[in-house]
């Protein structure tokens, strides 16, 4: 006797249904990873989300809320499990997983404890999503994208550092706060480090293309009457601050992560401040991954906008480069 | 001496700014409240998003975390405090506040912990905003959307509970996988009380106006040999469980309650169920809230699509507006 199903639904298609297309995975479902989730569900990118963690109540329960708004959404398949075969054929893996911030603690303390967990987590990656790109969003952020680097054997392209995209997305709204302007028409690029010592690109700030410095050239000194510093200092200050009134950030993060993934899943060669290799350039001559203006599209990270930067920022860049790798040639990988 | 923005911009206008003309409050940021708040403003359905909470570093910490979001966002102010002045000229507020459930409790359980909450928070979000429209979510929803109706003293069609609008989501996903097709495209309704007693209304469960009652005369009964009744039951689990693995439910419900916000702000007149007051239907002689499919505008509930239901389901809503009048009528202090 037919079922429902069968007296409902008469089967057409012969063929096998084809595999997803724009698979994007989320490893960790901490807060800042599904967050992430999600921004990337909401903004409609995927046609299949998969969740991976080693906890695994709180990962099912996770899936099931998602899942739980399906008719609110254009992702039909939502997928997770502790075993990364779920992961399988993901064009895009964002990483979040690992141990984060304490209040007042530096992105670099965490640099060991994370280094282990990636170590389980970027092979089984790689094993089953051998042509994915793998967006490192764990911090301290250009420490982890390098190291996952190294133990993916990705080529360079395919391994990004979600690094200042955020730090520039604060920057932009602060900046816009002060001039009245939604942050989307206020540029202003903060590259180098993800952390205390990101650089402002003063030379590059502009509404319109009229460049700020040019207006006031003190902008970014101590002489500045309208301490434009401060802007900066306060996109250094955010997270701290954030961690300390509500535990952790989180929709700020996965947001940003989310607007990489755009570019990447619709190829869409948008310039973004991203965690790059910058051995070679501006003077670093460490195995150093830190943030720069990078093209993004279906292939990765496929160009590196080459800023022209004054003495003095090239010079952080190079100190935070000795600092990283410092940091680096400890890591037993 | 010139300052950059003086240098920078030209103003044009000098006169006071519009007042926003789509703002959303949101009451309440926990974990509930801020998926509702992050869902609109992916949604791009709000000019201008407040939050309100009694939690202040909570709250001011929420608050930054989604203005460093604003770049990606076309929400162009995002403002917070707990005082209510910060929620004036709002078209929609969305009240998540108060306690939830804990393992293995049942939504009537939280009740007159919610009650007194809601003394507080609902004459205030009245005063800044008397012409809104109130979307409650906290639990027990039926009864808080009929406390909130009491205590604002605003008409019924302007209070409205997100009542059953997340189960009937949950019912369209587990039912369209068994199917396998999108949750869209498999119509479905879960009436009545949000919680253990609502009401799958099977005769009208259809796929392209195919009636599936009609295909299976047993669906959702006990002699069912597919055992839907089945998939009734998990959507009624789903909370409990989903509450047991990961702590609390929130994005499905925030997911509900933005496409609940986009009726209301786009003036769409589409359907959905959610809790209304249903005294006069269905013999019902209670001022109780239950969820009906209800016609959402930009004026509120517009109007109540007029089920067709079985005996038994309408017996069925009846013995839940009973249940829901015995509790409230032993609340106290609820005239405004």
């Amino acid at each position: 006797m037919a079922s429902t199903k069968e007296k409902l639904i008469a089967h057409v298609s012969k063929e096998e249904p084809a595999g997803p297309t724009n698979k994007v995975t989320v490893v960790g479902v901490g807060m800042v990873g599904m967050a992430a989730a999600i921004s990337v569900l909401l903004k409609d990118l995927t046609d299949e989300l998969a969740l991976v963690d080693v906890m695994e109540d709180k990962l099912k329960g996770e899936a099931m809320d998602l899942q739980h708004g399906s008719l609110f959404l254009k992702t039909h398949k939502i997928v997770a499990d502790k075993d990364y075969s779920v992961t399988a054929n993901s064009k895009v893996v964002v990483v979040t997983a690992g141990a984060r911030q304490q209040e007042g603690e530096s992105r670099l303390n965490l640099v060991q404890r994370n280094v282990n967990i990636f170590k389980f987590i970027i092979p089984n990656i790689i094993k089953y999503s051998p042509n994915c790109i793998l967006l490192v969003v764990s911090n301290p952020v250009d420490i982890l994208t390098y190291v996952a680097w190294k133990l993916s054997g990705l080529p360079r392209n395919r391994v990004i550092g979600s690094g200042t995209n955020l730090d520039s997305a604060r920057f932009r709204h602060l900046m816009g706060e002060k001039l009245g302007i939604h942050p989307s028409s206020c540029h202003g690029w903060v590259i180098g480090e993800h952390g205390d010592s990101s650089v402002p690109v003063w030379s590059g700030v502009n509404v319109a293309g009229v460049s700020l410095q040019g207006l006031n050239p003190d902008m970014g000194t101590d002489k500045d009457k309208e301490d434009w510093k401060s802007v900066h200092k306060m996109v250094v200050d955010s997270a701290y601050e954030v961690i300390k009134l509500k535990g952790y950030t989180s929709w700020a993060i996965g947001m940003s992560v989310a607007d990489l993934c755009e570019s990447i899943l619709k190829n869409l060669h948008k310039c973004h401040p991203v965690s790059t290799l910058v051995k070679g350039m501006h003077g670093v001559n460490e195995e150093v991954f830190l943030s720069v203006p990078c093209i993004l599209g279906n292939s990765g990270l496929t160009d590196v906008v080459h800023m022209t930067l004054k003495p003095e920022e090239e010079k952080q860049l190079v100190k935070s480069a000795e600092t990283l790798w410092g940091v680096q040639k400890e890591l037993t990988l | 001496m010139a300052s950059v923005l003086q240098k920078l911009i030209t103003p044009l206008f000098s006169g006071t700014l519009e007042p926003p003309r789509n703002k959303v409050t949101v009451v309440g940021v926990g974990q509930v409240g801020m998926a509702c708040a992050v869902s609109i403003l992916l949604r791009e359905l709000a000019d201008e998003l407040a939050l309100v909470d009694v939690v202040e570093d909570k709250l001011k910490g929420e608050m930054m975390d989604l203005q460093h979001g604003s770049l990606f966002l076309k929400t162009p102010k995002i403002v917070s405090g707990k005082d209510y002045s910060v929620t004036a000229n709002s078209r929609v507020v969305v009240v998540t506040a108060g306690v939830r459930q804990q393992e293995g409790e049942s939504r009537l359980n939280l009740v007159q912990r919610n009650v007194n909450i809601f003394k507080h928070i609902i004459p205030q979000i009245v005063r800044y905003s008397p012409n809104c429209i109130l979307i409650v979510v906290s639990n027990p929803v039926d009864v808080l959307t009929y406390v909130t109706w009491k205590l604002s003293g605003l008409p019924k069609h302007r209070v409205i509970g997100s009542g059953t609008n997340l189960d009937s989501a949950r019912f369209r996903y587990l039912m369209a996988e068994r199917v396998g097709i999108h949750p869209s495209s498999f119509n479905g309704w879960i009436l009545g009380e949000h919680g253990d007693s609502s009401v799958p209304v099977w005769s009208g469960a259809n796929v392209a106006g195919v009636n599936l009652q009609k295909l299976n005369p047993d669906i959702g009964t006990d002699t069912d040999k597919e055992n839907w009744k089945e998939t009734h039951k998990k959507v009624v689990d789903s909370a409990y469980e989903v509450i047991r693995l990961k702590g609390y439910t929130n994005w499905a419900i925030g997911l509900s309650v933005a496409d609940l916000t986009e009726s209301l702000m786009k003036n769409l007149s589409r359907v959905h169920p959610v809790s209304t007051m249903v005294k006069g239907m269905y013999g019902i002689g209670d001022e109780v809230y239950l969820s009906l499919p209800c016609v959402l505008n930009s004026a509120g509930v517009g109007s109540v699509v007029n089920m067709t239901l079985t005996a038994d389901e309408i017996s069925q809503l009846k013995k839940s507006a009973d249940m829901l009048w015995h509790i409230q009528k032993d609340l106290k202090d609820l005239e405004r």
